[in-house]
């Protein structure tokens, strides 16, 4: 009875994974996640969310990290997985 | 000196600009890194809300005004470690979080809403009806006036977001690692 209170207090929507290849890319180019966070202004930790997946970023939030990793939106965040070497 | 001068206190959150960036730029170890300990310090402060609800019943009017004093002391320590445990973030206002950070904030902010409607109901049902059923002789609404559960419902309005907070942020990973 209490995990069934415990499931309707704290139900939440499952959200739809967004995958991104933000650690990729910010490798390649040196960067620490403190440097990317710095540059598009969030939390390092927040970073580290996206990377695993486990945050989906707002528009914006995606489009300062594609401009500071120099990279197409499109080629960095999908809703379909990446397939791997691409 | 400048730092100073910009401290910026907001009352509406009962807290201030640089408390807030110091304990998100936090990297020093800590037990509230761990989801765990996060999770029993909830449990303990709920027991000493509940405590403080209970002392209702004490007839002993000096033990009652003691133990009152110790209870209220625990439970805002353990209010200001609730929101240590989860880097203010449960009371800091938009302008210092960031976009994930707030959608935390305001998703416990609706699980500490529905929380309060039960611990509301529960105090209301236990509280009233058992003065209507039991404490009849007794007029509840002079007795429950400034009393241990309307103190303690207060404190469960204060505690509920960074309560909620700390039970399901998880563990952070160590800070070396998150930040390279």
């Amino acid at each position: 009875m209490l995990c069934s209170i415990y499931t309707i207090f704290m139900s939440r929507n499952e959200e739809i994974p967004v995958y991104n290849r933000i650690a990729e890319q910010r490798e390649q180019m040196g960067m620490s996640r403190q440097q990317l966070a710095e540059s598009v202004g969030v939390h390092y930790q927040t970073i580290g969310y996206l990377e695993r997946g486990e945050y989906s970023p707002s528009l914006v939030l995606a489009m300062r990290i594609s401009e500071v990793l120099g990279k197409d939106i499109q080629s960095l965040f999908s809703i379909q997985p990446f397939a791997k070497g691409k | 000196m400048t730092e100073k001068k910009d401290n910026k206190f907001y009352w509406s959150a009962g807290v201030s600009k640089n408390e807030v960036i110091k304990s998100l730029n936090d990297n020093g170890p800590s037990v509230y890194r761990n989801q765990f300990n996060r999770q029993a310090l909830v449990l303990v402060t709920i027991v000493c809300l509940i405590g403080l609800s209970l002392l209702f019943f004490i007839s002993q009017p000096k033990l009652k005004s003691y133990l009152e004093i110790v209870f209220l002391a625990i439970v805002l320590l353990l209010y200001f470690q609730l929101r240590k445990s989860v880097r203010n973030v449960a009371d800091a206002p938009d302008e210092l979080l960031d976009e994930r950070q707030i959608s935390i904030r305001n998703a416990g902010y609706l699980h500490a809403y529905r929380w309060l409607s039960a611990v509301g109901l529960v105090h209301a049902i236990v509280f009233i009806v058992i003065f209507e059923l039991f404490l009849d002789h007794l007029n509840w609404a002079e007795n429950l006036k400034f009393s241990q559960p309307i103190i303690a419902i207060c404190m469960w309005v204060a505690c509920l977001p960074s309560m909620v907070l700390a039970w399901q942020l998880p563990t952070e990973q160590s800070i070396p690692e998150e930040s390279k």
